[in-house]
């Protein structure tokens, strides 16, 4: 079996269906983030995919992949310090606990 | 120009210098007043002696351009100005000196000399006008100096209802003089005498009449004449060398100078000059009437200066302009001393009723022979000056076969000498009353005696024959009317006869005589003063009082009413402004606020603070979105 362009499209999007669910379901914050990064990976996929099958030669995919990389890193770091700082305050890093943004 | 204008202006600078100086003046406030005035006396003779030697002279200058008009003013010499002059600085010199004897030590001595100094000023350039503007400017300040000086003793309710009675009095004849003058200058265009008088010789006679009368009035107001004469017995309240000066000598002749001074007008109406002679001979007689009765010294002789202005007046509306204004050049020497003479008494005996005095011959032998010399110029004694300028008047009125009008002035004359010779009696010789009476200080004796010696030497100057002031005023001289000289003579030495045998040999037993009920109803009349001033008081000033309470009920009621009225219009307007405010502006504003605050209640909910059900929000949308826009793809319309 050759693998197609539609092979990766599909494992990206079902990578990135189970990443969304766990960030919308998960109560622990961790635990979302970690959804986050699957979404972010399989988007990753998509573009390098996207840049292997239809400009191949170029790397812009590739390229961007590496940038979203980097801003999905950054991006982990800033959240877990919110996390960390959230947990001294409430002792508790359930989403479903921490309605800070409430009205 | 200087020349002429220097003459007022040194007692312009006394006025200055003494009211700057204010209560330090006290000591020294006489010197300035007399050094100024004396220096007005000095320019004026060398006025005179310039007009006699060189003719009349004047100096016009543009005041002022009012569009095409241009108003002038100036200054003139001309015989008439240059004895007014004369008469105005020396008699003024006269009582300046007076008067540091008799206001001696007075609370506003400093005062008193400011005032006299403006008064001498306004007198002096009223005189050297040679226009109508000039001289109502003058005639003004004349009579705010007369009011000040009226009610110079103002903490007298007297004295202070006094002048204001002499202000508005006068004010009512100034009317007429304004009136006159703004009528002169819409029918000729100018304010100058000689442009006038020469405008006027083509005018309508109807409008020239017009003009003269009005003229007349201000003369009236101000020379004290009938109807307008009540207010110059009571400025008898001011100081005594004051109405020498103002209410004798020379304010009071101020009117008379008018009508001299229009002569060229009043020439041209012969009703005009009928109106001056009969006014003349109603006041001359009325005024001589009431002065019989009154007890007041002073108030006998202001009723005689109301008399004699009302012969001079006889004599201008004879057509005699010289008899008049020489009866106004003796008059204001012999009047002044009789105030003068009547001031030294006064001062003397604490008291202004001649029943307090009596018998001060002895005591007071200078004022009693100086008083004695002006009363006999008043009646009318050969040789004595008023005999010829009264003798003047009777010819001209002969001349003019005036006959009623000689007839008042012949008995006006009678009682004159008569009244004149009841003060003297009663006053200088009939019993003493026991007060310390004692001649008074030179200062005070000294103008006496230099104004008897003008009263006489005026005389004497006529009875040589020179009739000098006929001549220097532009009249050939008639020779005197003997009948007419006999027969005044002889009315004055009746007059005199009888005040010696009623008062001074008590041949006719007044007690007797004032119990007949005629005599008791003309004393009561004479003393009531013809019930003129009640008639005013009644007519006029409470028709004026009815008038303005009917103002002040109109204020109250229309006027009031008027603005309550607006006011109340206001109220409701803004009650209902405010009304709309409340309700409809604010009931948007909170109703805008209330259906935001609603929505923002019920729409918070959708703010859980949850993270996730944002993200379910989130991406919930972006599905639909998706879903629309493949929807939108598969329908072919994108």
């Amino acid at each position: 079996m050759e693998l197609t362009l539609n092979h990766y499209l599909t494992f990206s999007a079902v990578l990135f269906c189970m990443g969304l669910y766990g960030a919308l379901s998960k109560r622990s914050a961790i635990a979302v983030m970690m959804c986050l990064e699957l979404m972010a990976n399989a988007v990753n996929i998509n573009l390098i995919a996207l840049a292997r099958y239809v400009t191949p030669g170029t790397i812009k995919g590739q390229f961007f992949a590496i940038f979203v990389m980097v801003v999905a890193a950054a991006e982990v770091g800033l959240g877990l310090a919110i996390v960390l700082s959230i947990y001294r305050q409430k002792s508790t890093i359930e989403l479903n606990q921490v309605n800070l943004m409430k009205w | 120009m200087l020349q002429l204008a220097l003459i007022p202006l040194l007692c312009v600078a006394s006025f200055i210098v003494l009211v700057t100086a204010g209560r330090r003046a006290r000591e020294w406030a006489h010197y300035v007043g007399i050094v100024t005035v004396l220096g007005s006396f000095g320019l004026s003779v060398a006025t005179f002696a310039r007009v006699m030697s060189g003719g009349p002279f004047s100096h016009t200058f543009a005041w002022v351009k009012l569009g095409s008009k241009t108003i002038q003013l100036g200054l003139q010499a001309d015989p008439l100005t240059a004895v007014m002059l004369l008469v105005i600085s020396i008699v003024s010199l006269m009582v300046n000196v007076y008067s540091i004897g008799y206001m001696h030590g007075d609370e506003r001595y400093h005062w008193y000399y400011a005032v006299l100094s403006l008064f001498t000023a306004a007198m002096l350039s009223l005189v050297l006008a040679n226009n109508y503007l000039l001289m109502y400017m003058s005639w003004e300040i004349m009579g705010l100096c007369s009011y000040l000086l009226i009610g110079f003793w103002f903490e007298k309710e007297e004295a202070y209802n006094a002048s204001k009675k002499a202000f508005l009095v006068t004010r009512v004849g100034d009317v007429g003089f304004g009136l006159g003058i703004i009528a002169i200058f819409a029918t000729t265009g100018t304010f100058v005498f000689r442009d006038v008088f020469h405008a006027a010789e083509g005018m309508a006679p109807a409008l020239i009449t017009l003009i003269t009368l009005f003229l007349f009035c201000g003369a009236i107001g101000k020379s004290a004449q009938f109807p307008l004469h009540v207010w110059l017995p009571d400025a008898m309240a001011g100081p005594t060398p004051a109405s020498a000066l103002i209410h004798a000598a020379t304010m009071v002749a101020a009117g008379v100078y008018l009508v001299a001074r229009s002569f060229p007008l009043f020439e041209l109406s012969e009703t005009s000059l009928a109106v001056v002679a009969t006014i003349g001979a109603i006041t001359a007689l009325g005024a001589a009437l009431i002065a019989v009765v009154q007890l007041d010294i002073k108030k006998v002789l202001a009723y005689s200066t109301i008399s004699q202005l009302g012969y001079m007046m006889m004599g201008l509306g004879a057509g005699s302009y010289v008899a008049g204004m020489w009866h106004l050049t003796t008059h204001a020497f012999f009047k002044a001393l009789l105030f003068l003479g009547s001031g030294s008494v006064i001062h003397a005996v604490h008291s202004q009723d001649i029943r307090d005095m009596g018998g001060l011959s002895k005591k007071m032998p200078i004022t009693t022979w100086t008083f004695i010399i002006g009363s006999l110029a008043l009646a009318g004694i050969f040789p004595l000056s008023g005999f010829f300028s009264k003798d003047e008047i009777l010819a001209a009125l002969y001349h003019k076969h005036m006959w009623p009008i000689l007839g008042a002035a012949i008995l006006g004359a009678f009682l004159t000498a008569f009244y004149m010779a009841r003060v003297c009696f009663v006053v200088f010789f009939g019993r003493e009353k026991g007060h310390h009476a004692h001649e008074s200080p030179l200062v005070m004796t000294v103008p006496l005696v230099i104004l008897t010696a003008i009263t006489v030497g005026l005389g004497l100057d006529a009875r040589l024959g020179a009739h000098f002031f006929t001549e220097f005023l532009g009249e050939h001289p008639e020779p005197i009317n003997l009948m007419i000289a006999l027969g005044s003579t002889a009315v004055a030495l009746s007059g005199i006869a009888v005040g010696w045998l009623v008062y001074h040999r008590r041949a006719i037993p007044l007690g007797t005589v004032k119990k007949q009920r005629l005599v008791m109803y003309a004393t009561t009349v004479l003393r009531n003063k013809f019930g003129l001033d009640e008639l005013y008081e009644h007519y006029v000033v409470g028709a004026f009082i009815k008038f303005c309470d009917f103002c002040a009920w109109f204020d109250r009621t229309v006027v009031d009413g008027i603005v309550n009225g607006a006011a109340s219009v206001t109220l409701v307007a803004a009650r209902a402004a405010g009304w709309f405010d409340t309700h409809i502006v604010d009931g948007i504003v909170n109703g805008l606020g209330f259906v935001v605050m609603g929505a923002g209640k019920r729409l918070r909910y959708a703010q859980t603070g949850r993270l996730q059900s944002y993200a379910q929000w989130m991406y919930g949308t972006l599905i639909v979105i998706i879903l629309f826009i493949l929807w939108l793809t598969l329908r072919g319309g994108l």
